[in-house]
């Protein structure tokens, strides 16, 4: 048992621990701020007498003061109000955790920690506030009634009266303090506050009708998907294990690596790569409010696309560009019935280049729907292609930097004279993969990093294999582009899904074919990106991790009005009898029941609020069972380690040998009357022992028998019983 | 803001008496915060820490509630009191429930008087099925009878955000006797003049003396039965008393209306009592005579309980000279010769004379 003001301390320091460690998890805060402000609550518990002094507290105070006009100058000086703000409460938290005296400190601490809390929400969305929650109650609230429970002893000795605190602090280091009903209430009401929080969370209408309405979650900084784009920008992002989207295949076995298609760029100026044809134009809409990519005349079902389902994470920028499989002819968002309230709306638009993107709410995270069809690259077909190519696909895509004479040369000697454009293009992929070496870090010259990859360094990552094939081909007259997207990604067991990171981010090439149309080929050495794909022994864990993280996302992060009406509708369909009845007229039947879990299942939550219930009828379950198991049991006698207690089963025993058993319907001092009247010689120690038995096991209070005196009494009773006679 | 407070804790048509702590209001208003802003930026976790907070708030109430349940306070002893002086009394709440415990709980009797100074009996915890008996301290501001309107149970468990309190109906009155204070030497002196005169009169001593209605504290085999019957009241034996001489308390419980009110005549009560209170300590037999009536001498611990019930309820007469020498003149000595100390009422106190 732990004295009462360790424990309250301790579940104290706790509590503002993890309101510090949500604050630090968002990244916004150094290690030392944070360390320091951990220093300052492990602290506290040593020198809070030393603030009882008068000059230390007046001296606090002025410290206080001075930090906050630094503070408030800093956050005028830089615009940075809610930084500098939340640094303040920290250095508050911190400041007060070294000055707890009375129960009104406490609370002071907790509402500063709960201001940490609440500054938490806002600057770290990640599933790490999530996490922190559940302790972050259980002790809040164990926290608010250890301090309820001080604040009665402060009252009750007059603490106001007590200068020296001598008598509180005795009381306080008591260990009686907390008795096991002190617990149980405490369990109970923490799983109370719980439930509550999440009926209110569920169930507060999400009205949006913020003058000031913000996504709390901060977009992705992704280099590569932009308008323009610099050799060498991927590698700075190509080993951040980031998720960017999650893919899962509708009624289609998920298969990696995944090649998602992001956007293309056409213009190479030697260093960098831009898109030229950034003229954006709606996209029409089929009966089944699918967005239209290509301009085929079938009917999209006809031509057995694809089916992806994309939760793609929020990032910077806008218009964002939208991720596929190769050849998308149709995107979709979920239905929704609130959608023409959204004050920005969600729209799809492609430009020249076919490359579809969307607007919407800005730093919010997309779910869509792509239908791609398969690529077909039959080389019997490929090579029947022409060789002419359109003005205008000449003009964008056989565009060319002023670039040395030897990349066109080795353009010849890669692809072979004459060939056609697709064994030409199949010639320098194999030819790049073969003759060039991936390395993520390597360096280029600044003047031409192309002619340096190809004739210095030989070896790059994607970007300069892709530029590389796509320069060489359109020195030999075939049009291409480089494509930027995702290749790679790991299958999720938990989730059903694929998931890519930043690190699988990718270039690749997209060489045209006329009446065929663009066809992909990938010159990046297929071992590095088998490598990239290495997996290791942590994976199962980042899976159910990140499993955990999308539904953390999904469902409180970017939870809305239509999931919430989604998730209402759903509770009444739970007692919706028309739907063939959830429960039977004639009464309940197991049928019934598969019927009430089959419908919880299918709420968005139902499978967590099935848990939840399971777990806590178990808990009901084995609660029950032991106080069964404590009924039916004799009852133990308090103190069954007493001298006495021992000394009185052992005179049983004796007695029983001596034919002197006690009955089941005799009391023990029935019990001692027989003993007195058939072995009077044992009746003196009998009757000390059974009265020594009876004040150890009745008298909680009373101090334990002495074991000396009781052992004295034992031996007398053994040389009564080896002595005397029985009487008949 | 303080009358729709009384009016709150007078009502009976609300059971349950609310009001908030110093850490309540701060997290009431941390809530209308925290709800206004996760309105306002539809931030989800705020919506999450916003039903925090009303979840604590909620279990706070209901919590209170059931931990109120099942506790019965047992009704005020002690009926009577003394003025502007912190009395403790002893106050026994029983927990009747059967399985959880209930904690932090104050109990202090409720009375009208709005200048009473109350220190609740205070309750760590309260198993079930036990009792706990703790001290309460009431201060009263004045002398006089006070309305107990029954026993307050209140709790703030369990977070201290609130504090919720009911009122168990226990209607009583409470007599509060004036303040007793150390009598000055010249007061006591002036008592013992006249002492070679000697009347006989009531008291402990072997001689019959006479007969007198029977009055609490009396010697129930004193008691004259046959006379008692035939009196329809009980009657006793009183015995001269060889060894004393009565001492009669003089009071003129009255003031002129213009002067400083009914303050003196208030302090000059404080000064009759102590002296009566002083003199029955030293054995004396000691009465008391008033403007509104009076208490024959006699002695003991039931004899000064008989003077300060008299002086608790004796009321305060505001009048004009002419009426002020009336009440003078009720306010005589007795005639058997006993000695007497006049206490008057005066603008800078009670004088004894």
């Amino acid at each position: 048992m732990m004295r009462f003001d360790r424990l309250h301390r301790g579940v104290s320091a706790l509590t503002v621990l993890i309101g510090f460690a949500v604050l630090y998890l968002s990244g916004e805060f150094s290690t030392a701020i944070m360390g320091g402000a951990c220093a300052a609550l492990f602290t506290g518990p040593f020198v809070h007498r030393f603030f009882v002094r008068r000059s230390a507290s007046i001296s606090t105070n002025v410290v206080v003061v001075l930090t906050g006009i630094v503070a408030g100058y800093q956050a005028f000086a830089t615009g940075n109000f809610l930084y500098y703000t939340i640094l303040y409460a920290v250095f508050l938290g911190a400041v007060k955790s070294l000055m707890l005296r009375r129960g009104g400190d406490f609370m002071q601490l907790y509402a500063l920690s709960f201001l940490h809390v609440v500054a938490g929400a806002v600057i770290n969305p990640g599933l790490s506030f999530g996490v922190a929650m559940f302790p972050y109650v259980v002790c809040l609230t164990l926290s608010l009634m250890l301090t309820n429970l001080r604040r009665g002893i402060e009252d009750n000795l007059g603490a106001d009266h007590d200068p020296t605190g001598e008598r509180v602090e005795l009381n306080l280091a008591r260990k009686d303090l907390i008795r096991p009903g002190f617990l149980t209430v405490t369990v109970g009401i923490t799983a109370a506050v719980f439930l509550i929080s999440l009926v209110f969370f569920f169930l507060f209408p999400r009205m949006g009708l913020g003058f000031f309405a913000t996504q709390s979650r901060f977009g992705i900084a992704m280099t590569g998907f932009s308008d323009t784009v610099t050799l060498g920008d991927f590698g700075n992002i190509i080993e951040d294990p980031e998720v960017v989207m999650r893919v899962k295949f509708d009624g289609r076995p998920t298969t990696t690596p995944l090649r998602m298609r992001g956007q293309s760029l056409d213009e190479y100026d030697g260093k960098s790569w831009r898109k030229t044809t950034r003229r954006l134009r709606g996209l029409n809409m089929d009966s089944k409010a699918r967005y239209r990519v290509d301009n085929n005349e079938m009917r999209l079902d006809d031509l057995a696309p694809v089916v992806q389902e994309i939760y793609l994470e929020p990032m910077v920028g806008t218009p964002r560009v939208l991720f596929g499989l190769p050849n998308p002819v149709g995107f979709k968002r979920p239905s929704s019935s609130f959608a023409a309230l959204r004050p920005t709306k969600w729209r799809f638009y492609m430009d020249d280049a076919h490359d579809v993107s969307v607007t919407g709410p800005p730093r919010s995270s997309i779910v869509y729907t792509v239908y791609s069809v398969q690529q077909s690259r039959e080389p019997e077909r490929m090579r029947s292609t022409e060789r002419v190519y359109s003005d205008l696909i000449n003009s964008i895509y056989n565009q060319l930097p002023a670039t040395q004479p030897r990349i066109k040369a080795l353009a010849r000697r890669m692809a072979g004279d004459g060939a056609h454009p697709f064994d030409a293009a199949g010639a320098i992929e194999r030819a790049l993969k073969d003759e060039y070496q991936y390395a993520l870090n390597s360096v280029h010259g600044e003047e031409d990093p192309l002619a340096d990859f190809l004739f210095r360094n030989r070896q790059g990552h994607c970007e300069y294999f892709a530029s590389a094939m796509v320069v060489l081909l359109r020195h030999i007259g075939i049009p291409s582009r480089i494509v930027n997207g995702f290749y790679g990604g790991e299958a999720n067991e938990y989730g059903g899904y694929v998931y890519l990171r930043k690190a699988d981010a990718h270039s690749w090439v997209e060489v045209w074919f006329p009446g065929v149309g663009w066809v992909t080929f990938d010159p990046t050495p297929p071992v590095a990106l088998d490598l990239r794909m290495n997996r290791s022994w942590w994976r199962t864990v980042t899976d159910a991790v990140d499993n955990v993280k999308l539904w953390w996302y999904r469902w409180v992060v970017e939870y809305d009005l239509e999931q919430q009406v989604e998730f209402v509708a759903g509770l009444f369909r739970l007692l919706d009898r028309r739907d063939k009845g959830a429960f039977s007229e004639s009464g309940l039947r197991w049928k019934d029941f598969k019927k009430l879990k089959h419908r919880l299942k299918a709420l968005p939550w139902g499978k967590w609020a099935l848990s939840v219930v399971a777990i806590v009828a178990l808990l009901i379950g084995i609660r029950w069972l032991v106080l069964r198991r404590r009924r039916s049991s004799p009852a133990v006698l308090c103190r069954p380690q007493d001298p006495a207690v021992k000394a009185y089963r052992t005179m049983l025993k004796l007695l029983a040998r001596r034919g002197l058993a006690r009955k089941d319907s005799e009391t023990q001092v029935e019990f001692l009357g027989r003993v007195v009247l058939q072995l009077p010689d044992a009746a003196h120690p009998a009757r000390e022992l059974t009265w020594a038995y009876l004040r150890a096991a009745y008298s909680s209070t009373g101090p334990a028998a002495d074991a000396a005196e009781t052992e004295a009494t034992l031996q007398s009773l053994r040389q009564s019983l080896a002595s005397g006679q029985t009487s008949p | 803001m303080g009358r729709i407070r009384e009016f709150f804790w007078r009502s009976a048509f609300f059971p349950r008496k609310l009001s908030f702590t110093r850490e309540g209001k701060i997290v009431v208003l941390i809530s209308i915060g925290l709800g206004i802003a996760a309105v306002n930026t539809g931030n989800n976790l705020l919506y999450m820490v916003f039903g925090l907070s009303l979840a604590l708030i909620i279990i706070s109430g209901i919590l209170s509630e059931a931990n109120l349940r099942g506790l019965e306070c047992q009704p005020l002893k002690s009926r009577r009191m003394v003025a502007r002086r912190q009395t403790p009394v002893a106050l026994k709440v029983v927990c009747r429930r059967k399985r959880f415990p209930a904690f932090s709980i104050e109990a202090w009797p409720l009375f009208d008087d709005p200048g009473m100074t109350v220190e609740p009996a205070r309750f760590l915890e309260l198993r079930p099925g036990r009792d706990g008996t703790a001290a309460c301290s009431l201060g009263f501001p004045h002398r006089g009878e006070f309305e107990l309107r029954g026993m307050v149970l209140s709790t703030a468990f369990p977070f201290s955000f609130f504090r919720k309190s009911v009122v168990v109906p226990a209607p009583a009155s409470v007599l509060v006797h004036p303040a007793i204070h150390p009598v000055e030497s010249e007061a006591a002196s002036l008592a013992r003049s006249g002492e070679d005169e000697h009347r006989p009169v009531a008291g402990r001593g072997l001689e019959f003396f006479g007969v007198r209605d029977y009055r609490e504290g009396d010697n129930p085999r004193h008691i004259l039965h046959r006379r008692s019957a035939s009196r329809q009241s009980q009657v006793v034996r009183e015995f001269e008393d060889m060894g004393s001489r009565s001492l009669s308390v003089l009071l003129v419980n009255a003031t002129s209306s213009g002067s400083g009110g009914a303050g003196p005549v208030e302090e000059a009560v404080e000064e009759a009592a102590s002296l009566a209170v002083h003199y029955l300590e030293a054995g004396e037999q000691v009465g008391l005579i008033t403007g509104s009536g009076s208490v024959t001498p006699g002695s003991g611990p039931a004899q000064s309980e008989r003077i300060l019930d008299c002086l608790a309820t004796l009321p305060v007469l505001l009048t004009d000279v002419p009426g002020l020498r009336e009440i003078a003149r009720r306010v005589r000595p007795p005639d058997d010769g006993a000695r007497v100390v006049w206490v008057t009422a005066r603008d800078d106190g009670g004088s004894v004379g």
